[in-house]
């Protein structure tokens, strides 16, 4: 499908995307983006590539208006989800189980969630990397900014409420 | 040409023109670059200082004028973050004022414009008008509150 965004600062498309019982998935990202539009997200995102330099393992996308967290964690980087209800669905119809992490050790592939106080889910990731009493180390995607691989809590997201899930069949 | 006047050079080229309102309102951009969903935006902007100071300088009437003169703003100006700004500025005003207003408000280019107003009045304050009713609790004789408040009698004799 395709929606053409009357200010032309950007083409809003939406996948077709199912979850594993064909529950429709509600996403939609951004094509076409004006220069200038284009141009504008850069600097900001690049500032906070600045501002997390050093702190984080490296970053792999700059920039990007194709995907969120979300749909990196979902939709193999290919769109935005937005909605955390949304998210929630996934989890449900895609067959996740909640880690509890004192008696399952977070292996690399595992879902993080950031659950806010609100209950609203700000950030997802991947595990790559576990280590010995350190925080797992996670792949995840800060808005249209950059993709970054990280400590689970070296982000701009509030890491106070962290659940893990893994699909185990 | 020295490394450095390379580097300047290449800076300014992609550093884009912003008006004073964009950059009036650079401590949103931040925020709109990392926010991966509606609620995240809105939380961590109405949270800020900068908005807070928005809402108390301006009335609701001044703040609907101002959002409504960006949704008519030329294309060059296509950041959205003032437009978040306003209406998270918006949602510390009575709701019976701001109603209306926002579900008309239609800005072109802020892609989470239907997420936020319901935030938006979700949040925004209850007209004076509204009256809570509840049933009065009476304690129980012999109740701990009872206990309670007559010992504090006996302590203030």
């Amino acid at each position: 499908m395709r929606l053409i965004d009357p200010t032309k600062n950007y083409t809003v498309r939406k996948l077709r995307l199912d979850a594993r019982d064909c529950t429709k998935i509600e996403n939609e990202h951004y094509h076409e983006l004006s220069p200038d539009y284009e141009k504008m997200i850069s600097v900001d995102a690049e500032a906070y590539c600045k501002d997390y330099a050093g702190k984080v393992r490296c970053f792999r996308v700059r920039v990007s208006a194709f995907y969120n967290c979300h749909g990196l964690t979902f939709a193999n980087r290919r769109t935005c989800i937005h909605d955390a209800n949304v998210v929630r669905l996934i989890i449900e119809r895609d067959g996740y189980r909640k880690i509890d992490v004192f008696r399952d050790p977070i292996i690399p592939g595992d879902i993080v969630l950031y659950v806010a106080a609100d209950n609203d889910i700000e950030h997802s990731g991947i595990v790559v990397g576990v280590g010995e009493k350190q925080p797992p180390l996670i792949i995840s995607k800060w808005g249209t900014g950059p993709e970054v691989v990280h400590s689970v809590d070296r982000c701009p997201y509030d890491a106070t409420r962290i659940e893990y899930y893994r699909v185990t069949t | 040409m020295t490394r450095r006047k390379v580097r300047n050079r290449v800076k300014k080229k992609i550093k884009p023109r912003r008006s004073p309102l964009v950059r009036q309102f650079g401590f949103a951009h931040p925020i709109c670059v990392v926010a991966n969903t509606p609620a995240y935006l809105y939380k961590h902007l109405r949270s800020r200082q900068e908005v807070f100071d928005v809402a108390k300088s301006h009335t609701s009437a001044e703040l609907m004028r101002l959002l409504d003169r960006l949704s008519r703003r030329p294309k060059g100006d296509m950041s959205p973050a003032p437009v978040y700004v306003y209406l998270a500025a918006l949602s510390f005003k009575p709701s019976k004022e701001i109603k209306g207003f926002l579900a008309s408000y239609q800005p072109e280019g802020v892609k989470w414009m239907p997420e936020m107003r319901g935030l938006v009045l979700a949040s925004a304050k209850m007209s004076p008008s509204t009256t809570l009713s509840y049933a009065q609790a009476a304690p129980d004789a012999g109740s701990d509150y009872e206990a309670t408040f007559q010992n504090f009698e006996k302590v203030v004799k």
